[in-house]
């Protein structure tokens, strides 16, 4: 009678190779067993094999399976790689704008460098013409 | 399911991984685990190999969102929860009719834990024999044949001239009351 205390317990988790086995009929009596405990202990289970038997061929099944499986790591990984490329466009843009106003710099300095020498230059030739024409007066006088 | 080099963490440590270092490998680990299952499930209710599988892949991108958003307790059970949601509305949105949304399944692994408590008790025996002559003949039958015999579904089929549905849903209800009758009787 201990294997009355059976059906109340619940089994170990069913692992993909004994569910592909029972798909495709391989398995034995045992695994058979395991299989069909899992199914009436929970819904999920049940359900699913239900469905995973109205696949037209275990080969597509499979094939499902590993382009699911696939997509799931890319989307996965995606994220990471997102904030990468976002970390590195951001890096650049602040080194774009740094340049940018270092030059803005240079040739602001630039210009106010030129402008006071054009300045200076036409005050010195005001001193002199100024000089030239009080020699000049002078020299009337 | 379980065949990964992380076969021997569980769900839940995988999900807490996840929680404490937002890690997004751990949830591709725990997901992968169950693509099968829920491809199964959508092949059930959608009743199309491409369908189920696009829908599977749209429950892989809300579950990964919705476990950003807050903390789940038992996966496994909210995870079936989550598919049979989806096909329904997906069907829903097929036909136009309306389809009841299911909410009733998360104390799943609470019932669990129970019984494993309940296993520990010698008496547990003798009260598991008594229930199962209360039970009627058919779920009696189904019962004894599937876990006392261990046959199959088919073979049970064969023997009591049964459908397939009939069997699994005397073995299903004949174990749901046979719970039910022994926690009754160990609160005597």
């Amino acid at each position: 009678m201990a294997d009355l205390t059976n059906i109340l317990q619940s089994d170990d988790e069913l692992n993909e190779e004994q569910l592909k086995k029972y798909l495709s009929g391989e398995a034995n009596a045992e695994e058979l067993h395991a299989v069909e405990k899992n199914m009436a202990d929970d819904e999920f289970i049940n359900d699913a094999v239900e469905g995973l038997q109205d696949f037209s061929s275990q080969a597509k099944l499979n094939d499902y399976v590993e382009q699911l499986n696939k997509k799931l790591h890319q989307h996965l990984e995606q994220p990471k790689e997102r904030k990468k490329k976002r970390e590195i466009r951001n890096l650049s843009l602040i080194i774009i704008a740094v340049i940018i106003i270092l030059i803005i710099c240079v040739i602001g300095y630039w210009i106010i460098k030129i402008q006071r020498e054009k300045e200076n230059e036409k005050k010195q030739i005001n001193v002199e013409l100024y000089n030239k024409q009080n020699s000049n007066n002078s020299f009337i006088l | 399911m379980k065949k990964d080099a992380y076969s021997n963490i569980t769900d839940q440590q995988l999900l807490d991984n996840y929680y404490a270092d937002h890690n997004s490998q751990w949830l591709g680990i725990l997901l992968q685990r169950y693509t099968m299952l829920l491809l199964g499930v959508c092949m059930k209710y959608l009743k199309n190999e491409e369908e189920a599988k696009d829908a599977v892949q749209q429950i892989f991108l809300k579950v990964i969102t919705e476990l950003q958003k807050y903390k789940v307790d038992y996966f496994k059970s909210w995870l079936y929860m989550v598919a049979r949601n989806h096909c329904l509305m997906k069907l829903r949105d097929k036909n136009g009719r309306l389809i009841k949304e299911i909410n009733d399944h998360m104390p799943i692994a609470a019932e669990t834990f129970d019984s494993a408590q309940l296993l520990e008790k010698d008496a547990m025996l003798n009260y598991v024999g008594d229930s199962l002559q209360e039970l009627t003949d058919e779920q009696k039958t189904c019962v004894t044949l599937f876990y006392l015999d261990k046959k199959s579904y088919n073979e049970i089929v064969d023997v009591t001239g049964f459908t397939l549905m009939q069997v699994k849903s005397y073995i299903q209800n004949g174990k749901r009351n046979l719970k039910i009758l022994v926690e009754k009787k160990m609160k005597q």
